[in-house]
């Protein structure tokens, strides 16, 4: 009897400390898997993309970016979203080519086929990662733009994070006048699943 | 001749030789007591003297084990020890991130291969912990290992720092010029930045190391993180004037730039200004 009570007594603390080290670690387990089960809700991310081609035309006064000129913005109803982002590009005037909009769903890419105002068709692949809602502080959201051109060159590879509900402008030269500039606009929000 | 004690008896010379006894039942085996008990007795208390020093060795081994068991503490300032290793690594960088530790740890196997083990945890914490705290600006975290990590696997070429300029209260573009930096951070890191709620590993890393690698590599515009800025050609970053719109992305004609591609990792703690001084 002694023996088993000196055996049992001798092993207690090795035990116990065991316990709690095991259980610590079953917790912490635990909470790596608990924020990925959490995603399985009935709610998913989705984000309402608009994508606009311009054309910009160039003024001849001005022949570098970043030397804002006069232009006919104010006279655009359609482009006063993106005004602020348009107005420090040297061009006067700003033709909408095209207009694209999709539903995509977070963690899911898309991709667009872009007709440009020479006729010319670019691509361009959104991805967006994920977002914040005002709930969480701040209603920003991390997405992925890849834009390339009609001979499948690389314009632009970026992967960026911005405040919700507002555009992304996106402009390359094509000619000595003439510029294309993409406005994405992203609006994402909770949607059920269906 | 002795004679044989039953396991009735010795239930009770043991409950006698522990004082379990009351004191009638005492009293009537002392009556019994003779020469043969007694040294039934002795044997006994040999018997608990060894027991004792059964005891006595095991709780020794259980102190080694919790010892042992205590190894996360020490393990946290052996990753102290890293986070300062990890400001000469920038001066004088070795290849590899197994030299780094075999240098910090020496010739002990376990030991750096608990640090490594440490390390890999604490890179899970920092991918699958949303909201974890930002610790003070002087406080090293395990988290820290996982910048240790995206640093050890920076080629030495690519080193070097960006330009960078930026100066949207004067409305002039932001220059990020072609400074070829193609690393590994985008792949390291890719899992924390697809959840916004996770801060970047700058954010742990204290203040003097956060400046250097937001220099490095980070750009943030007004409101808007850059976390990869690619193009075959020059870009620009024109700013509208208002800190809550995104820069406009200017890509600048074929020919007039040799290729850009950098890669970016950014700060989100706060609105860091990159000074004229730290452009070049």
């Amino acid at each position: 009897m002694n023996r088993e009570i000196a055996v049992v007594r001798s092993r207690t603390p090795q035990l116990v400390r065991a316990g709690i080290l095991f259980g610590s670690l079953i917790l912490f387990c635990f909470s790596l898997i608990a924020p990925a089960s959490g995603e399985e809700s009935d709610q998913h991310q989705i984000c309402e993309v608009r994508v606009r081609v311009l054309q910009g035309t160039r003024d001849q006064r001005a022949r570098e970016v970043g030397a804002p000129v006069g232009s006919k913005l104010d006279a655009t109803p359609l482009l006063q979203d993106v005004k602020s982002q348009l107005k420090p590009l040297p061009f006067e005037d700003y033709q909408i080519v095209d207009t694209v909009e999709e539903q995509i769903r977070v963690g899911n890419s898309r991709s667009f086929r872009l007709r440009e105002a020479d006729g010319e068709e670019s691509s361009l692949r959104i991805e967006p990662h994920g977002f914040l809602s005002k709930a969480q502080g701040e209603s920003k959201i991390l997405v992925s733009i890849n834009w390339r051109g009609s001979a499948g060159e690389q314009l632009l590879d970026t992967k960026l994070k911005f405040e919700n509900g507002k555009s992304m402008v996106i402009g390359t030269d094509k000619a000595e006048d003439t510029s294309t500039i993409l406005c994405v606009k992203f609006d994402c929000h909770e949607a059920a699943n269906d | 001749m002795m004679k044989t004690l039953t396991e009735k008896d010795e239930r009770l010379l043991a409950a006698y030789f522990d004082g379990e006894l009351t004191h009638s039942e005492r009293t009537k085996i002392e009556s019994r007591l003779g020469s043969e008990l007694i040294q039934a007795l002795r044997a006994h208390q040999e018997l608990q003297l060894e027991l004792k020093s059964l005891v006595s060795t095991e709780l020794s081994k259980s102190e080694e084990l919790v010892g042992e068991l205590d190894l996360w503490s020490k393990l946290e300032g052996e990753v102290r020890k890293i986070s300062a290793e990890y400001g000469r690594a920038h001066e004088n960088r070795e290849t590899g991130l197994a030299g780094l530790f075999g240098r910090i740890f020496g010739g002990s196997p376990a030991l750096r291969g608990s640090a490594l083990a440490v390390a890999a945890i604490a890179l899970l914490v920092g991918v699958n912990l949303p909201g974890a705290p930002v610790p003070d600006s002087d406080t090293p975290n395990l988290m820290l290992t996982k910048e240790l990590f995206v640093d050890q696997a920076l080629d030495e070429r690519l080193q070097k720092l960006a330009r960078v300029s930026f100066a949207p209260d004067k409305r002039e573009p932001l220059a990020v010029p072609a400074e070829a930096m193609k690393s590994y951070r985008e792949r390291i890191l890719r899992a924390a930045e697809d959840d916004l709620g996770i801060p970047l590993a700058t954010q742990v890393v204290n203040r003097d190391f956060l400046k250097r690698d937001f220099v490095l590599g980070g750009l943030r515009a007004g409101q808007t993180d850059f976390h990869l800025l690619d193009s075959e050609r020059d870009v620009q970053l024109v700013s509208s004037g208002s800190a809550d719109l995104p820069p406009t992305i200017w890509i600048k004609k074929r020919g007039e730039s040799q290729r850009l591609s950098t890669e970016l990792l950014v700060d989100t703690v706060s609105d860091l200004k990159i000074s004229p001084e730290a452009v070049n």
